[in-house]
């Protein structure tokens, strides 16, 4: 105190009460609290960050990333950052909801310990331990904030990691930490029982789930909005025009008003709450208003084209006879995707194998009336055509070759069995879902497994979540177009890719398996394995 | 030994019980389910189940208060044990929560849109195996807390305990789906945890009767 208050060195120009002109000692009164009030802040955020329902919620959230970055790295690569920028969100409702109960404690403290008839006689205003008490709510917003960042740079770490990290949305999670530690805060003061804070928390919970299950706009004027655009699937970053940055004011002008209530309660001086109410309640209107203002049509088009024609969009790289196209933030993809062209390639004869093959990445397909919508396939070739890359193979923005993403590795198969359909059937995509029955189907599918060992992991993982793991099927980018590979044909392809001399016979027989004419049984026979069971079900798209 | 004064005792008990709480959130954990049907909300058998936990947890943080007692100084005065009292309590609490489970286990299958039926009864001990253990919290935690209140460690510890049964490895996994091969095994594990947290119960409120008798 001596230090910072004592007479100031000669030469040092005049000293602050000199300067504005106020009386020495009132300055030294107002300067002690201040210094008071920052003391206290500092002690009332230890006591939030070490309360055990927040140190709980610390560990429970870092815990399993730690656990899945040790055991299972795998599991948190090929992600995709503008999603995960957002989803995060998600779990961190935890420690806004363990703030939400540690603060309410703070508050109800002086309720609780029965003190709250003396506080009169204590030289701080009431209003100033609530101002210590939101300050130090910002200990455990930027714990929140440093969780967040370190969970977003593990999974940049990964490989195969795209998309791109949006710094409003992981700044919405400290926005919503504070929010909630404040409403803790007032709820203690207005409720004065753990009682109503318990059943404000419900209360809050419900109407936060209700909102994220309506997935209407109106999820912006609640915690976390849900307003999902990579339903249904994962976009380049500049095509996702969330009004996250708005959010995190919105959360911030909701904060302030709380605390304006708050610090009302305790005495603030009315000048300053009317400002202080007037100016976060217009912030907060403004706010509002901008989150639930309409996407831009500039937006609405470079959506519609990125669908429909992507390749402006995209950059280009050319491997040997196969070229890669992929949205910029994507091309991280690439080494996984050729791995898997690659695999395929080898798998069939060099006659069999193209001069020249263009895989391109496209967007999911939207579903329509709930159902797989159809792909845009007369738009897709038009823009292959002016981009000088014909009949292209698509595939997602979707990826995955660890852990249980189901539709992620759906992605792998997909590409894997288009790109074998390709080569063995010399067929585009159809419209619609195109059975491969007979032989022909038993190679397709042997193509796909033998490209790359993570095609067969993502088949066991889409199995292990599907009804039927006796038939192979896929939705290409959750459209109405796909394969269909029967039961007898799975069997038997399955049954192919185990064997490791299956190559060199399939070589040898290319012409006869390939051919549609040829059935399960000839193709088993002239691979030398046992005949699949017949089918005894009445109907089956294969027989 | 006349049981006349048995009815005097549950209407003295139930005065004496903050029943209000869980009155609420047990209203709060059914409206939040019908307000989803209403609202033509249609989720998948596994988001059924968690839609269900979550109506769950927001009924459990009423019976976080269940065993805090506003009125101890009367009530030590009564001619019957803290233990029995307690005990008399419980079932009141218990008798709330089932109705207001039964009502949600009712509901949730409206919110399936599988075409296969989506079966409620094996949750039907999630309820109680996850209530039984808060009112040990509840318990443990009242002798030591100023005001008697074991709600302080309680409901915050709810929030806890749900996130982390979530995360429970698949090997002792609690909440499992309705489908999983894993179901059974899973029930066997929660009948441990009732078993488990009855007799802590049992246990944490005995001594206080044994007190009182010396």
């Amino acid at each position: 105190m001596n230090r910072a208050f004592g007479p100031r060195p000669a030469g040092r120009g005049p000293t602050l009460a000199q300067t504005v002109d106020v009386d020495p000692a009132e300055q030294t009164t107002v300067l002690a609290r201040r210094s008071a009030v920052v003391q206290l802040s500092l002690a009332e955020g230890r006591r939030v960050l070490l309360h055990p329902v927040v140190l709980g919620a610390v560990a429970l959230l870092a815990a399993p990333w730690l656990i899945e970055a040790v055991t299972a790295p795998a599991a948190t690569s090929y992600r995709v950052l503008t999603q995960e920028s957002q989803w995060i969100q998600i779990p961190m409702l935890l420690l806004a909801a363990a703030t939400y109960l540690a603060a309410n404690l703070a508050g109800l403290r002086p309720f609780r310990s029965g003190t709250v008839g003396t506080e009169g006689t204590a030289s701080m205003p009431r209003w100033h331990r609530s101002a210590a008490q939101v300050m130090g709510l910002l200990g455990v917003a930027a714990v929140s904030s440093i969780l967040t960042v370190g969970r977003l740079a593990q999974l940049a770490a990964q490989q195969g990691a795209a998309g791109r990290v949006m710094p409003a949305e992981l700044l919405t999670v400290p926005a919503l930490v504070l929010f909630c530690g404040v409403l803790g805060l007032v709820v203690a003061q207005l409720g004065r029982t753990l009682m109503v804070s318990a059943l404000i928390l419900a209360l809050l919970t419900i109407v936060v789930l209700l909102l994220v299950f309506a997935m209407s706009d109106l999820g912006w004027l609640s915690l976390v909005a849900y307003d999902d655009p990579f339903s249904p699937g994962p976009t380049p970053s500049e095509l996702v025009g969330r009004p996250a940055g708005w959010h995190v004011f919105y959360l911030l002008s909701a904060s302030g008003l709380l605390a304006v209530v708050l610090f009302w309660s305790g005495g603030l001086p009315r000048p300053a709450g009317v400002t202080g109410g007037v100016l976060c309640a217009a912030l907060l209107i403004t706010t509002a208003g901008a989150q639930l203002a309409p996407v831009s049509e500039e937006l609405v088009a470079a959506r519609q084209q990125a669908r429909t024609a992507p390749a402006a969009q995209q950059i280009c790289e050319i491997r040997g006879s196969i070229t890669y196209c992929a949205f910029p933030e994507f091309d991280s993809r690439i080494d996984a995707w050729d791995q898997v062209a690659r695999g395929a390639l080898a798998a069939v004869p060099p006659s069999a194998t193209p001069h020249a093959l263009t895989i391109r990445q496209r967007l999911q397909v939207p579903s329509t009336g709930g159902r797989f919508g159809p792909p845009p396939l007369a738009e897709w070739s038009a823009d292959d055509l002016a981009a000088g890359t014909p009949d292209t193979v698509p595939v997602s923005t979707r990826w995955a070759t660890g852990g249980n993403r189901v539709s992620d590795q759906r992605a792998v198969l997909d590409l894997a069995l288009v790109l074998a359909d390709r080569l063995v059937t010399g067929q585009g995509l159809a419209p619609e879902v195109a059975p491969r029955c007979g032989a022909q189907g038993a190679i397709v599918l042997w193509v796909a497994l033998a490209a790359d060992p993570a095609v067969g992991a993502a088949l066991d993982t889409v199995n292990q979540a599907s009804s039927s793991s006796a038939t192979v099927s896929a939705s290409v980018l959750d459209s109405s177009a796909g394969y269909f590979i029967g039961e007898r044909e799975t069997t038997l392809g399955t049954a192919l890719a185990a064997r490791p001399e299956a190559r060199d016979l399939v070589h040898a027989h290319w012409d006869q398996l390939t051919d549609p004419a040829t059935s399960v049984d000839e193709a088993a026979e002239l691979l030398g394995l046992p005949s699949p069971d017949p089918i005894t079900a009445d109907w089956a798209w294969c027989r | 030994m006349s049981q006349r004064w048995v009815p005097d005792l549950l209407d003295s008990v139930r005065r004496t019980t903050v029943l209000t709480p869980l009155l609420v959130s047990s209203t709060l954990g059914v409206t939040l389910l019908a307000a989803l049907l209403t609202l033509g909300v249609r989720l998948a058998p596994m988001d059924v189940a968690s839609t269900l936990r979550f109506s769950l947890a927001v009924t459990l943080v009423g019976a976080t208060f269940l065993l805090d007692d506003p009125a101890r100084t009367s009530t030590q005065a009564l001619p019957v044990s803290p233990a029995r009292v307690a005990a008399i309590r419980l079932a009141f609490g218990t008798a709330i929560l089932t109705v207001s489970w039964i009502a949600q286990l009712l509901l949730a299958p409206q919110l399936s849109n599988s075409s296969l039926p989506f079966d409620p009864r094996p949750f039907v001990i999630e309820a109680y195996g996850i209530v039984v253990w808060l009112w040990v919290g509840a318990a443990w935690r009242a002798p030591h807390d100023r005001k008697g209140s074991g709600a302080s460690f309680a409901a915050p510890a709810l929030l806890l305990l749900f996130v982390a049964l979530m995360l429970l490895p698949d090997s002792v996994a609690l909440f499992v789906d309705g489908d999983s091969p894993d179901l059974v095994a899973s029930r066997w594990r929660w009948a441990v945890v009732l078993l488990t947290g009855v007799i802590s119960l049992a246990l944490l409120l005995a001594p206080s009767r044994r007190r009182r008798r010396s």
